[in-house]
């Protein structure tokens, strides 16, 4: 994409959400400091998930180079 | 459609991953609905990239020279000609038609029980079930960008839900007799669904 930024004029959930009691250990966070966010910046997202951000990171693997390559030149 | 949204890169998941959910949310919005003018001045502001730099290239550009032509009551027309009509669209986009031949078959019980596993459900007031094309982008655009599931847990998804059926729904698609921007649509569904199969079949 152009910028690191895009706008979508659309909900980006159009058919599901985030089940009120999650199941299971691989359950999606209810919000998370992920790519996709509803204008969500770290500061808004709870303490858990800002720490699963900051622990996560960026690191670019010679796969993740080749396919984003790839996909966007 | 409502609300706006704002998609960033490289906030939390690796660049890669984030293209990649991307493109399946960016799929699962354009076959949710037919695609309002703000969405298709979106489209136009893709960067593309060079020619011939990436196999990806040339499809972004068809999309876009698609986008500049279309016009939002043809595309409301289009979509409906192609997956509504009257009594059945052109194309059935549900996994259940595509691999049992009926609709809500099992393919979609499993589904629903990987995604109750998942911590997802169907938002209120949804009528469409859970195997339609555009809920399965959007589910494993979530899948990649929130989920914390390894690839290889993803491939496990893809390959149940997505790789068994959605390559063939995008050719009918590109050759529909209806299929005008929507054509546009299928190859971008087909290249991208040959990167995704090879690149989750790397981390096998």
């Amino acid at each position: 994409m152009k910028n690191d930024k895009t706008r979508f004029t659309a909900d980006r959930r159009l058919f599901l959400k985030s089940a009120a009691v999650a199941g299971g250990a691989a359950a999606l966070t209810a919000v998370s400091a992920t790519t996709l966010v509803d204008e969500a910046t770290p500061a808004q997202l709870p303490p858990d998930a800002q720490e699963k951000s900051a622990s996560q990171g960026y690191h670019e693997t010679q796969h993740i180079r080749d396919y984003y390559r790839a996909l966007r030149s | 459609m409502t609300g706006q949204v704002t998609l960033s890169i490289g906030s939390g998941v690796e660049a890669g991953d984030a293209a990649r959910a991307e493109i399946y949310v960016l799929l699962g919005t354009l076959l949710a609905g037919p695609p309002d003018a703000a969405m298709l001045e979106m489209l136009l502001d893709i960067d593309a990239g060079e020619p011939d730099a990436a196999p990806m290239t040339p499809i972004w550009q068809s999309l876009q020279a698609a986008a500049r032509e279309a016009d939002t009551e043809r595309l409301a027309e289009e979509y409906f000609n192609l997956f509504i009509g009257l009594g059945r669209g052109e194309l059935v986009p549900y996994a259940s038609f595509y691999i049992h031949g009926f609709l809500m078959e099992k393919v979609l019980a499993a589904l629903r029980n990987e995604l109750q596993r998942l911590g997802l459900e169907l938002q209120e007031g949804i009528s469409e079930p859970e195997d339609h094309v555009a809920a399965l982008c959007e589910t494993m655009g979530m899948i990649i960008s929130e989920s914390g599931l390894s690839l290889e847990e993803q491939s496990e998804f893809f390959k149940a839900y997505i790789a068994n059926w959605m390559g063939e729904f995008f050719a009918d698609l590109r050759a529909a007799e209806s299929a005008d921007f929507y054509r546009a649509v299928a190859q971008l569904g087909q290249q991208f669904l040959e990167i995704e199969s090879q690149y989750l079949s790397m981390q096998a």
